[in-house]
């Protein structure tokens, strides 16, 4: 299947890689249609999350771990349960990044990753309570990627 | 909405499981105590108003990986 969007043009998918966001993503609940597309570079490793119901939305991600390996935190079990979590090697963990103007100031949301079950393509945006850190700061553990 | 008054130390139960507690009540401030079943999410409604705020700031307008990736080149 093809989707047209303005920001990288055309897009192929297959139907088994839709990922299902069944609550939407806070801000734009309505809609649960999800791809990764990705960046198509092996040294650049932020991908698209792509939504399939509307071409124009679409957010940078990236896996935080690159980032901040000590990143770490607990599944809240409601998301267990309604992503039918049952074995975490099928999970992947994102962040949604952010870049400003000066991408040196680029940030991702530690504080609500998006989790996706490959087992099963369920998607969400968890919110972890106790963390605050919605604007991390990306390049400052990378030196030698901050400078052109 | 639904609207009760409660005391200090006095409780209110929704759906038979959920428990909210006024703790205490000083300054201007309420502190409420929350028991829940552990699959019921619990937050500050300003979180979940922070990271709508934070998504809708991050929505895509060109392709910015091409912007990346010009800016990071090793």
């Amino acid at each position: 299947m093809q989707l047209s969007t303005k920001h990288i043009g055309n897009v192929e998918y297959k139907e088994e890689n839709i990922i299902f966001f069944k609550q939407g993503i806070p801000g734009f609940e309505n809609y649960t249609k999800f791809i990764i597309v990705l960046s198509g570079n092996e040294e650049l490793p932020f991908h698209y999350l792509q939504s399939i119901e509307e071409a124009n939305l679409a957010f940078v991600i990236t896996n935080p771990f690159i980032f901040e390996p000590d990143y770490d935190f607990e599944i809240p079990q409601e998301i267990v349960e309604s992503m039918e979590i049952q074995n975490p090697e099928n999970l992947s963990v994102y962040a949604i990044v952010n870049i400003p103007e000066n991408v040196v100031d680029t940030t991702m949301n530690l504080a609500a990753p998006v989790l996706v079950n490959n087992a099963n393509n369920k998607g969400c945006q968890a919110i972890l309570v106790d963390r605050e850190d919605i604007k991390h700061k990306v390049f400052k553990n990378v030196s030698q990627q901050g400078e052109k | 909405m639904l609207i009760l008054t409660r005391k200090k130390g006095e409780s209110i139960i929704i759906s038979g499981n959920i428990e909210i507690q006024i703790i205490n009540i000083e300054d201007g401030k309420v502190k409420i105590g929350i028991e829940a079943p552990k699959e019921v999410s619990v937050f500050r409604s300003e979180v979940l108003e922070n990271i709508k705020n934070e998504n809708k700031n991050s929505v895509v307008e060109e392709d910015v990986l091409e912007k990346l990736s010009k800016n990071f080149k090793k």
